[in-house]
């Protein structure tokens, strides 16, 4: 049904965008501008306008080429094994096991968890003296010199990055396998039944009636969770704020420091903007994937 | 433990479950490994409840902790409590939550239903714009929205965090709630009209009452993601008695020396009322999961 009458559509949809220009886009707006001009937060006074100075900066410092491929590291590094860690997840909780719904309401459990309190936990979990190196240590790996005794996972350059792609993997693979389980519940399993009676194989079946099944929820998935994780800043915030030696340190991570660290509000709306023409990109392929999937 | 293999009769009975069943040629290595899957799932807890009960002379062992408590105390619980006001953390993350769970929720009920039901000229763009929203980085907005609080003297308060938290649920619920107006029948509002009921009067009487459990779990989920939010609550409050509970957890990272009792115990008493709020909510929450993912 469409009803005829334009008035009340737009009189409905005022509230929510006059509220969303008030907190998204004019904001928006403003910080592409701020990315113009030199505009220092502690310090008062007009701000002087400066062209694309900012952005030249930004493409001759190191640290921020070093953000930008750090912050696809962890983007990509984090959703690959998320839906990995998803997909089995999802596989497994379809299957006929015991205690099925205790199970899946389970897996819901590191997503309602707050990220700053999942950081806080695997925080924990990977201090000096935390039970990944106890549990490290008693089975003899320290001895056999596989790692060091009480290495610091987050303190060290190399293991500072895969630490918090393991806790942000933890965290956010129940939204990949519920996704998954949803699409392999629409399979009909008529469709399983009429390939056995033909013979295929169990590999076969995953290969030609799984894999299609749920081929277009995986991409939808992924390029969601891309855009989330790419954005997001509270694991290493709470865990490494960027260090040690910039090893952790993302682009949004590099504009928050910038902006709130040392007031250099200028600069960090340009790494703004950067990030922004990037979402905006990706914003436009998951478009185009939707639409594609045709759902 | 035993463990039978369902007949086929079973299989037949739940045809669409029962695609991935076919394939059990190992049931006990699926069961296992789910096992395992939960093992993973609950080992950080397990780690931070057996830790709040250790001494940090326990906690900081250079050859290792134990496993296990070796001398259980309550002093990290009683520290913690003198030290850090956790009860107001949870009022304030429950506050600013539950208030920008209704705001969001009324706004985009509207929104929701025009999206859901009726056809104008620019639909496509303002959708689009909707959409647009949930994509722009919090570190392109959090800047200017900083410098405008500042200024108009609402930095520190609730209000800030309110105002910013619209930005995310009203997109989030927009959605969410369009999905479930389109649930119901059209044939209802129409014989509203057909007895005289104005489209105003149709949305009120007829629409709200019906899709009273949709707008229930669209309350319920965008007070979850305002309770998880982080870095805006970080941003805009300094005070400590406006921290939410996110803020407050991580606050005792910031200081000097580490006090891992405390650490542990305050990461427990986060986990509370989390975990009673998920029992309440648990049956809400796959509906909201999978809407996230934008239908339309």
């Amino acid at each position: 049904m469409t009803l005829r009458r334009f008035g009340t559509a737009y009189l409905f949809l005022i509230p929510a965008i006059v509220s969303l220009a008030i907190v998204s886009f004019v904001p928006t707006l403003q910080g592409i501008g701020s990315s113009f001009q030199i505009y220092n937060l502690f310090r008062p006074g007009p701000h002087t306008f400066s062209g694309l100075d900012q952005y030249s900066q930004m493409l001759r410092d190191p640290i921020f080429a070093r953000s930008f491929w750090q912050s696809w590291y962890y983007a990509l590094g984090s959703v690959v094994c998320q839906c990995a860690l998803g997909m089995a997840a999802a596989l497994l909780l379809n299957r006929n096991i015991y205690f099925r719904g205790f199970f899946r309401g389970l897996v819901l459990i590191p997503w309602v968890v707050p990220g700053s309190l999942a950081a806080m936990m695997f925080g924990l979990l990977f201090t000096s003296t935390g039970l990944v190196n106890t549990v490290l240590a008693n089975l003899g790996l320290v001895q056999a010199g596989v790692i060091d005794a009480f290495h610091p996972w987050l303190s060290d350059t190399n293991t500072a990055m895969p630490t918090i792609i393991i806790t942000n993997t933890w965290k956010g693979f129940p939204f990949f396998a519920v996704m998954f389980l949803a699409a392999l519940q629409s399979i009909p399993g008529e469709y399983y039944e009429a390939a056995r009676i033909d013979g295929a194989t169990n590999l076969q079946l995953f290969r030609h009636i799984t894999l299609p099944g749920i081929a277009p929820t995986v991409v939808i998935t992924t390029l969601l969770g891309t855009i989330w994780t790419f954005n997001s800043i509270d694991l290493i915030y709470i865990l490494t704020s960027g260090g040690p030696y910039y090893s952790t340190m993302t682009l949004a991570m590099f504009a928050y420091n910038q902006g709130f660290g040392r007031g250099n509000i200028g600069y960090a709306s340009a790494i703004g903007v950067v990030i922004l023409i990037l979402m905006m990109l990706a914003t436009v392929i998951y478009l185009a994937a939707y639409r594609r999937t045709g759902k | 433990m035993s463990i039978t293999l369902p007949s086929d009769e079973k299989i037949a009975a739940h045809p669409r479950v029962g695609a991935w069943q076919m394939l059990k040629r190992q049931p006990i290595g699926a069961q296992l490994l789910t096992l395992l899957l939960a093992i993973v799932i609950i080992t950080p807890f397990l780690w931070m409840f057996l830790g709040s009960f250790k001494s940090n002379f326990e906690l900081m062992q250079r050859q290792g902790q134990t496993l296990w408590i070796e001398n259980p105390t309550l002093s990290n619980y009683v520290r913690l409590f003198q030290e850090y006001d956790f009860a107001r953390y949870f009022l304030n993350s429950t506050f600013v939550a539950s208030v920008t769970a209704v705001i969001a929720t009324s706004i985009s009920a509207f929104a929701g239903y025009a999206l859901a039901r009726f056809s104008f000229p620019g639909k496509g763009v303002l959708s689009f714009l909707i959409l647009l929203t949930q994509m722009i980085p919090a570190i392109a907005t959090i800047i200017p929205l900083f410098i405008w609080f500042r200024s108009l003297h609402l930095l520190d308060t609730y209000w800030a965090l309110i105002i910013a938290y619209n930005a995310f649920s009203i997109p989030f619920c927009t959605w969410l709630l369009r999905g479930f107006f389109m649930e119901i029948p059209v044939e209802l509002e129409e014989a509203a009209m057909i007895d005289g009921a104005g489209q105003i009067t149709t949305f009120f009487r007829v629409v709200l009452p019906l899709c009273l459990p949709g707008l229930l779990a669209t309350l319920i989920f965008s007070f979850i993601l305002a309770w998880q939010e982080f870095l805006f609550a970080v941003t805009f409050t300094s005070s400590s008695e406006l921290r939410t509970l996110t803020v407050g957890v991580a606050a005792m990272r910031g200081k000097d020396i580490v006090d891992w009792g405390l650490l542990n115990a305050g990461c427990v008493v986060t986990t509370i009322p989390l975990a009673i709020l998920f029992a309440f909510v648990q049956r809400y929450l796959v509906k909201g999961l999978t809407a996230g993912a934008v239908k339309g």
